[in-house]
């Protein structure tokens, strides 16, 4: 995952996503919140997953589906890039 | 105290830039003058808000042409002793641009192109400026001849314009017909084909000294738009590739003054395409001045002959919507608009 392009957006508390160089706005939920921050610390799927268990239940693999999943909806969105 | 002078002041459905443009201009920390509106039409909407214009005067719309345009300059002047003149209309700025030398000896000072500069960006000359500066525009064919008018399926989606207003995506060869006709019929030949790029909009308003510098940009997407396509409401960016893309259009034109670029991102291309350039402050100039660039006071500076040592950029993450509002004022308090061509507010509130 591109963690630089990541780094890019502005994104509050309350789930609003910005992105400053094409004035895309979405929001997520604190789940996505919580997901895109892992990744811009650089974290890996395997540590994302578990910071995500960390916090909310959920069954190993299906969290770790659910993360793919939205990261392919982060890249929809030009929110990441190709990396 | 300076006098500055502006045009532009109806704020309609599609607003014309000149009331955003004196916002821009009395909310600077340094301005301190007063401003001569400059109105075609007495009900042009801005003239009646008196927070925004000091003394209102009609001009003689630009088919009347510049002696007629100088004639009643001079008999303002004479009353206002104007400083600067700040055109924001398309349709007048050639008049401007040729009175420019007669204006300067009255110590009338303007910051505008010059006619060359002017001609080279009107949407029938973009795909030469774009071929020899290196910069991409869709490829653009002109109707002048409707009996010859030649659309196939190959060309759909295909972008319809006119030479200076509107433009529609035809979906159908059909489409494209109607609608070569329909904006024929208002706005004239030639008629504008240009090939459909797939991609996202973006606008940018920048000011250029004249020698190649661009001495102040601001970027936005826009988030709403009207049936005109026109945007209503939009957001500030900071995009590095737009900044460059606007940079080597201002260089390239050498352009004086205020512009407004008009691009294109097509994604699968990794580019920016100009769609328009339009020679003057876009009507969503306010913005520019909200997220940290004034280019209004810029170009007030540039025209007093004030140095820029550094270019004024905005910031991401402003958003900006347009509104409807209600003015009203008693029709005695505006008479002489009507009589006399001119009204003057006691003092801007």
């Amino acid at each position: 995952m591109d963690s630089n392009r990541l780094n890019e957006l502005a994104i509050n508390d309350s789930g609003l996503i910005f992105d400053p160089s094409t004035g895309t706005i979405s929001t997520c939920n604190p789940v996505g919140t919580l997901i895109i921050q892992s990744l811009r610390q650089g974290k890996t799927l395997l540590e994302v997953r578990d910071t995500v268990l960390e916090k909310y239940d959920g069954q190993s693999g299906v969290v770790e589906n659910d993360i793919i999943e939205f990261c392919r909806e982060l890249k929809k969105m030009g929110f990441v890039g190709n990396d | 105290m300076i006098n500055v002078a502006v045009t532009g002041l109806n704020a309609a459905d599609s607003p014309a830039p000149g009331v955003p443009v004196i916002r821009c201009l009395r909310e600077h920390p340094n301005w301190n003058g007063r401003v001569i509106a400059l109105a075609y039409d007495a009900l042009e909407s801005g003239v009646l808000d008196r927070s925004v214009v000091d003394s209102v005067y009609l001009i003689p719309y630009p088919k009347a042409g510049k002696t007629a345009l100088l004639e009643r300059l001079v008999a303002i002047h004479q009353r206002e002793q104007i400083d600067v003149i700040i055109p924001n209309l398309d349709a007048e700025l050639l008049n401007f641009i040729a009175l420019e030398p007669e204006l300067s000896k009255l110590g009338i000072r303007l910051f505008v192109p010059n006619e060359e500069q002017f001609k080279a960006r009107i949407k029938a000359n973009l795909p030469r400026f774009s071929e020899q500066n290196g910069i991409r525009t869709p490829q653009t064919s002109l109707v002048t001849n409707p009996s010859k008018l030649n659309i196939s399926e190959r060309d759909l989606p295909i972008v319809v314009k006119g030479l200076f207003y509107e433009a529609h995506v035809a979906h159908t060869v059909q489409e494209a017909f109607n609608l070569v006709h329909k904006i024929a019929a208002t706005w004239g030949y030639p008629v504008l084909l240009q090939k459909f790029i797939d991609g996202e909009e973006y606008n940018a308003a920048a000011v250029g000294d004249g020698t190649g510098r661009m001495v102040g940009i601001a970027c936005m997407k826009k988030l709403v738009f009207t049936e005109k396509r026109k945007g209503w409401a939009c957001v500030s960016i900071e995009n590095g590739s737009l900044f460059e893309f606007s940079k080597k259009i201002v260089q390239a034109l050498k352009w004086r003054g205020a512009i407004e670029i008009e691009a294109i991102y097509s994604k699968s291309e990794d580019t920016f395409h100009i769609i328009e350039l339009n020679p003057r402050f876009p009507a969503w100039i306010y913005l520019a001045k909200a997220s940290g660039a004034n280019l209004p006071y810029t170009y007030l500076q540039l025209a007093l002959g004030e140095p820029i040592s550094e270019i004024q950029r905005s910031r991401a993450g402003v958003v900006f919507s347009n509104y409807t509002t209600n003015l009203v004022t008693d029709l005695s308090s505006i008479g002489s608009l009507f009589t006399s061509g001119e009204v003057h507010y006691e003092k801007a509130v």
